[in-house]
């Protein structure tokens, strides 16, 4: 008897820890650096974060290789060792060396992570510009083959032109800001390639009646699920032929309109015009019946079930899904919308 | 006594089980820890060339919508470097509302499709609110895969409705 209560609490024990280890990632960490399209005679500072867990050790190596203007990588550099930090405390920063990384480099930078018995890399790529490809999107933070992950171009609109170091501020806080600030986002980091376009574009006003004008090279930048218009205008935004603007303050805006670009969700709106029901894996439906159906699966009830105002559409997000809202403040997505983003991003690397 | 002793440590483990049981990851979650080493094996590596390698291309095809609502083609791009963009039906999917295109091989044989917004529209969510124009111009282009087994494409919108106005192109696309 006694030796049977004795498993029984090792066994509650084994589950305890197993549950509070599960759900979440740790440790949690993420990287960027900046600026985030450096010249190339500009220095980098490479920045490591951390949102829970315990760190061990963090490794930073860098490979610097050559690339001429048809993209070719000419010289692959051999991956170095910069720095490494035992029991670190974040955030974790390292500056490269003076006098920059030179023209027509891809720079690939990986921070090893060692933590709670487990290791984990950040490896991200960026080109120092001018960009020797002419015309062509610049990686800035790419993190994967271009057919296999979601690709998001940021195209300064004419207001930005004037304030480059702005727009390229801009660019580093949108992807540290907004994508890795959603959780269920930044867990997926590495199914984002981020690319910053050398040619304007003109974000235009929903309200004039006129369309956003394309970039000349927008040939160029079909590969891409998101090209979106960052402007200075206090505008109403608007998506149209493959391309959506936004402030370039916003964070809101940027998961609403990425939720439209690349994974078709719809909007959530209680009196939008344009809902629809994108199967597989929907964040509304048009059929009461199918939304309490479809409950369960994403650990909700019939009684989440929501009306969207007086429309036959219905919803199981919560009342902050970033669907149903935009402007400046992130929300977190909900479970329909997870699930969703996940099958797109797992469809993507299917190709 | 020994039995309030078993009886405090079953109602004890209980409480714990309970509290293990809030932490347990939800079917969501285990889907995600699934499927993040798929995606990061999968991801691969950045490819800056230009180069189009084949299977790894798309093409444009510019089309004018007429005044009775049927598609021609103006024209059939270059290919362009990468895979479309969207994400393909491997099979019919009539629920999907939007605008679709798909594209047939001979005998009209069903190759894939996608669904998006008419490429016509312009879309606005702000405020809380959405709104939607369709422009007033009658062009635009549409994206195809670089399969030279393609020999037809269909524009429609609205799924279950989906209008048959069929474009035939009269050669192979290569």
């Amino acid at each position: 008897m006694k030796k049977n209560n004795v498993m029984n609490a090792v066994s509650l024990v084994v589950l305890l820890l197993m549950g509070f280890t599960s759900c979440k990632e740790n440790p949690e960490t993420f990287a960027i650096h900046t600026p985030i399209s450096p010249g190339s005679s500009e220095r980098v500072t490479y920045r490591l974060n951390k949102l829970t867990g315990s760190v061990d050790q963090v490794k930073l190596f860098t490979r610097v290789s050559t690339i001429d203007s048809s993209g070719n990588v000419t010289s692959m550099g051999r991956e170095t060792l910069a720095n490494t930090w035992n029991s670190p405390s974040f955030p974790i920063e390292l500056q490269s060396p003076v006098g920059g990384y030179g023209a027509n480099r891809l720079v690939q930078y990986r921070f090893e992570v060692k933590g709670n018995d487990k290791t984990y890399n950040h490896r991200v790529t960026f080109a120092t510009t001018p960009y020797p490809v002419a015309n062509a999107a610049i990686p800035v933070y790419v993190v994967g083959d271009q057919n296999k992950v979601f690709n998001i171009v940021f195209i300064p609109d004419t207001s930005m032109t004037s304030r480059p170091d702005l727009f390229k501020s801009t660019v580093a806080s949108q992807i540290d800001s907004t994508f890795h600030q959603e959780d269920w986002i930044r867990r997926l980091r590495n199914s984002y390639n981020f690319f910053i376009n050398p040619v304007s574009a003109i974000a235009r006003d929903f309200n004039t009646g006129m369309r956003h004008v394309p970039p000349s090279n927008d040939a160029n930048l079909s590969f891409a699920q998101g090209r979106c218009i960052l402007h200075f205008h206090d505008i109403r935004d608007q998506s149209g032929a493959g391309y959506f603007s936004a402030e370039y303050y916003v964070r809101g805006t940027m998961l609403h309109e990425s939720g439209h670009a690349l994974y078709r969700l719809s909007d959530e709106y209680d009196n939008s015009t344009t809902l629809r029901q994108t199967d597989p894996n929907p964040n509304i439906w048009d059929e009461e019946a199918d939304a309490e159906a479809a409950a369960p699966s994403y650990g909700k009830s019939s009684a989440d079930v929501r009306q969207l105002g007086t429309q036959d559409w219905y919803r199981l997000c919560n009342n902050s899904c970033p669907m149903r809202s935009s402007g400046p403040p992130i929300n977190h997505h909900d479970n329909p919308c997870k699930t969703r983003i996940l099958y797109t991003l797992l469809q993507r690397a299917g190709n | 006594m020994k039995n309030a002793q078993t009886i405090i440590f079953i109602l004890m483990g209980s409480l714990i089980l309970a509290a293990c049981q809030k932490k347990q990851p939800s079917r969501l979650d285990l889907e995600m820890e699934k499927a993040l080493p798929e995606l990061e094996r999968k991801a691969g590596q950045f490819d800056p060339s230009l180069a189009i390698k084949p299977g790894l291309a798309h093409r444009a095809v510019s089309v004018k919508q007429n005044p009775d609502g049927t598609y021609q083609i103006i024209s059939i791009g270059e290919l362009r470097k990468g895979v479309l963009p969207y994400g393909i039906d491997k099979e019919v999917n009539k629920k999907n509302l939007g605008f679709t295109v798909r594209w047939m091989g001979d005998g009209g044989k069903y190759l894939g499709s996608y669904t998006i917004e008419h490429p016509l529209n312009s879309r606005s969510c702000e405020d809380g609110t959405s709104k939607v124009r369709r422009s007033a111009l009658n062009q635009f282009e549409v994206l195809i895969p670089a399969d030279q087994n393609i020999r037809m494409i269909e524009l429609g919108e609205n799924g279950n409705s989906f209008s048959r106005l069929a474009v035939k192109i009269d050669r192979p696309i290569k």
